[in-house]
């Protein structure tokens, strides 16, 4: 099994601290992980990623050449993967003339914010799931800083379509993994975020 | 039982170099090497150890020599250009046998070139960068659990041989997070070798009169009754400087001989399906986790290719490389330089084999498709 995840954001949207919490979860959930971004500064203009490989073995080529799945948190993101293709809006997704993602496996889970990302995907080709990630952390959580988070729980409970109604990562792990990986007092900010993502997850898989 | 957990590449060689001993640290911050000094700047005090940012590489250099000669296990840790600054007192080091490990976190090149990007450009350079004839051990990991181990056999061979020894890394190890077995750096698990002490009286002592082995055995400066002296000039065994033919051939080769002799024990590579390959791979650290793949690609399609991943890059594996040449159709040397390691493949295979090259000095790494179709055009007897 080799699974690769990119996390694909505006800078300062914390993608690829994302990317270092999912690879974190999947080294407590006893998998082989790899973590790479493209190393260069992007607080506050461009896009910037993470990405991690996933594996029940130890990893040969440590960086992403097809993806499985891939978490988009910002129009900009979506633009890039698309590779500048202008975005049309078609609630429909028409088969036809759909946008392609760069790199994409056909059949890969694509996580988008609803709010902040107008796509056109192929819904055929794609699990598209689309959730009010940014919005909930804002309103719910009263923190869009973690929107990245709230992104993680959409993402671990939608891996569910694609291992047989099983997720690829238990909610413990990554509960394990934030505890890990961000400063002592965001921690319960952090796994509240984690849950409310799994929740709207959850709802969205039901609507889809 | 495996203990995973996630360690970022530069991070898990200072974890390393404290597990290994290492207690003093100077360095000077260089993209990509960092967040080796960031990181022994946290651990080393909670060791008992020292940790300073000197004004530039080539004092940092110095003082890991003067921190060695005081006794204590020393490392520094730099990139590209910072690695050149460093040469001359590399060299010295080599002269007057102070054990250290030097790390260098490999980017694009030549001059400042691609701070953020990985190279493979100083393969040549860790062992001929300085002046003057010279031999020591360069290492390159290939991923980060195999960066812990080789931090911890660069101090062991560092003190053993009293030498300098190189680590490789290159950037897309250096920031790379992966997962690490933790339980197989338990003290258990761990060898540590330490350098030897005089076990002579101190009116007996000659710093630099080699034992059996080849190696002095130097008391650390300011140990009762041990005098020193230690210079980058020619020496005897009194460590003070000679320019008799004899004694200056007798040292040089005896510097050349402690690391020579034990390139069989230093030796390591990595072998993956060679026992039947007709097209070998050689190359190391990134580029060798691209070829891997490469090989299971190829082997899909029905060439038989295999990878001889070189983890001791000097002293070479010369025996190991000729014996390969020989029961190989021939070798693919896909490096991120413009023809590097290729060369010493080339002189080891000694005919036996054609050598291909497939080189890169952009910044961007090495695809296992690229290397794939590297391997097809080989096995279709173009080049």
């Amino acid at each position: 099994m080799r699974y690769e995840v990119r996390v694909i954001g505006s800078a300062g949207q914390g993608s690829i601290l994302a990317a270092v919490v999912l690879a974190t979860a999947a080294a407590e959930e006893g998998l082989w992980a790899t973590q790479t971004a493209t190393y260069g500064a992007a607080m506050r203009s461009g896009v910037s990623l993470g990405d991690v490989v996933i594996s029940d073995k130890p990893i040969d080529f440590p960086k992403t050449t097809e993806l499985d799945a891939v978490i988009i948190q910002s129009q900009e993101a979506y633009d890039d993967m698309i590779k500048g293709k202008p975005v049309r809006l078609d609630p429909e997704c028409s088969e036809a003339d759909a946008d392609v993602l760069v790199n994409v496996k056909p059949g890969a889970l694509v996580i988008v914010d609803e709010d902040l990302v107008q796509c056109d995907l192929n819904c055929n080709m794609y699990r598209v799931v689309s959730a009010p990630i940014a919005r909930t952390a804002a309103e719910v959580l009263g923190r869009r800083q973690v929107m990245n988070i709230v992104a993680l729980g959409v993402f671990q409970v939608a891996t569910t379509l694609q291992f047989e109604g099983k997720p690829l990562i238990s909610e413990e792990s990554f509960l394990k993994a934030i505890e890990k990986s961000v400063p002592a007092r965001f921690i319960d900010l952090n796994r509240n975020a984690f849950m409310e993502g799994v929740k709207i997850g959850k709802e969205a898989l039901q609507k889809a | 039982m495996a203990k995973l957990e996630l360690k970022y590449g530069n991070h898990a060689c200072a974890e390393a170099a404290i597990i290994a001993g290492c207690r003093f640290y100077a360095g000077y911050p260089i993209t990509p090497s960092s967040e080796i000094a960031e990181k022994m700047a946290e651990l080393l005090p909670k060791h008992g150890g020292v940790f300073i940012q000197m004004e530039d590489e080539i004092a940092a250099m110095g003082a890991v020599v003067g921190g060695s000669f005081a006794g204590l296990k020393s490392m520094t840790a730099t990139s590209g250009p910072g690695f050149s600054l460093k040469q001359e007192n590399l060299g010295y080091a080599f002269m007057v046998e102070a054990p250290c490990v030097i790390v260098n976190v490999q980017r694009g090149g030549p001059s400042t070139g691609l701070p953020t990007q990985p190279g493979q450009q100083e393969i040549m350079q860790s062992l001929w960068g300085t002046h003057g004839d010279k031999l020591i051990p360069v290492f390159y990991p290939g991923n980060v659990q195999e960066i812990m181990e080789e931090t911890i056999r660069a101090f062991n061979w560092a003190e053993r041989l009293r030498t300098p020894v190189v680590l490789l890394l290159d950037e897309v190890l250096g920031h790379m997070r992966e997962t690490v077995d933790m339980a197989q750096f338990t003290p258990d698990k761990v060898e540590i070798w330490n350098r030897k002490m005089p076990d002579v009286p101190p009116e007996e002592y000659l710093p630099y009169k080699p034992g059996e082995d080849d190696v002095p055995a130097i008391a650390p400066y300011g140990t009762p009754g041990y005098r020193g002296h230690a210079t980058g000039l020619h020496h005897d065994y009194t460590g003070f400087p000679t320019t008799d033919p004899e004694m200056c051939q007798e040292l040089i080769d005896r510097l050349i001989r402690k690391v020579k002799n034990r390139q069989p024990e230093l030796e390591k590579n990595e072998e993956y399906k060679l026992d039947d390959a007709e097209i070998a791979i050689v190359t190391f650290g990134t580029t060798a986790r691209a070829a891997k793949t490469a090989v299971d690609l190829a082997r899909e399609k029905g060439i038989k290719a295999g990878l001889l991943r070189v983890i001791t890059i000097w002293p070479s594996p010369e025996e190991t490389l000729n014996k390969l040449a020989k029961s190989v159709k021939a070798i693919l040397v896909p490096e991120l330089n413009m023809g590097q390691y290729v060369f010493e493949v080339e002189r080891c295979a000694r005919g036996e084999a054609p050598v291909y090259r497939l080189n890169r000095a952009n910044g961007k790494i090495i695809y296992p498709h690229e290397i794939l179709a590297k391997i097809e055009e080989i096995a279709k007897g173009g080049k």
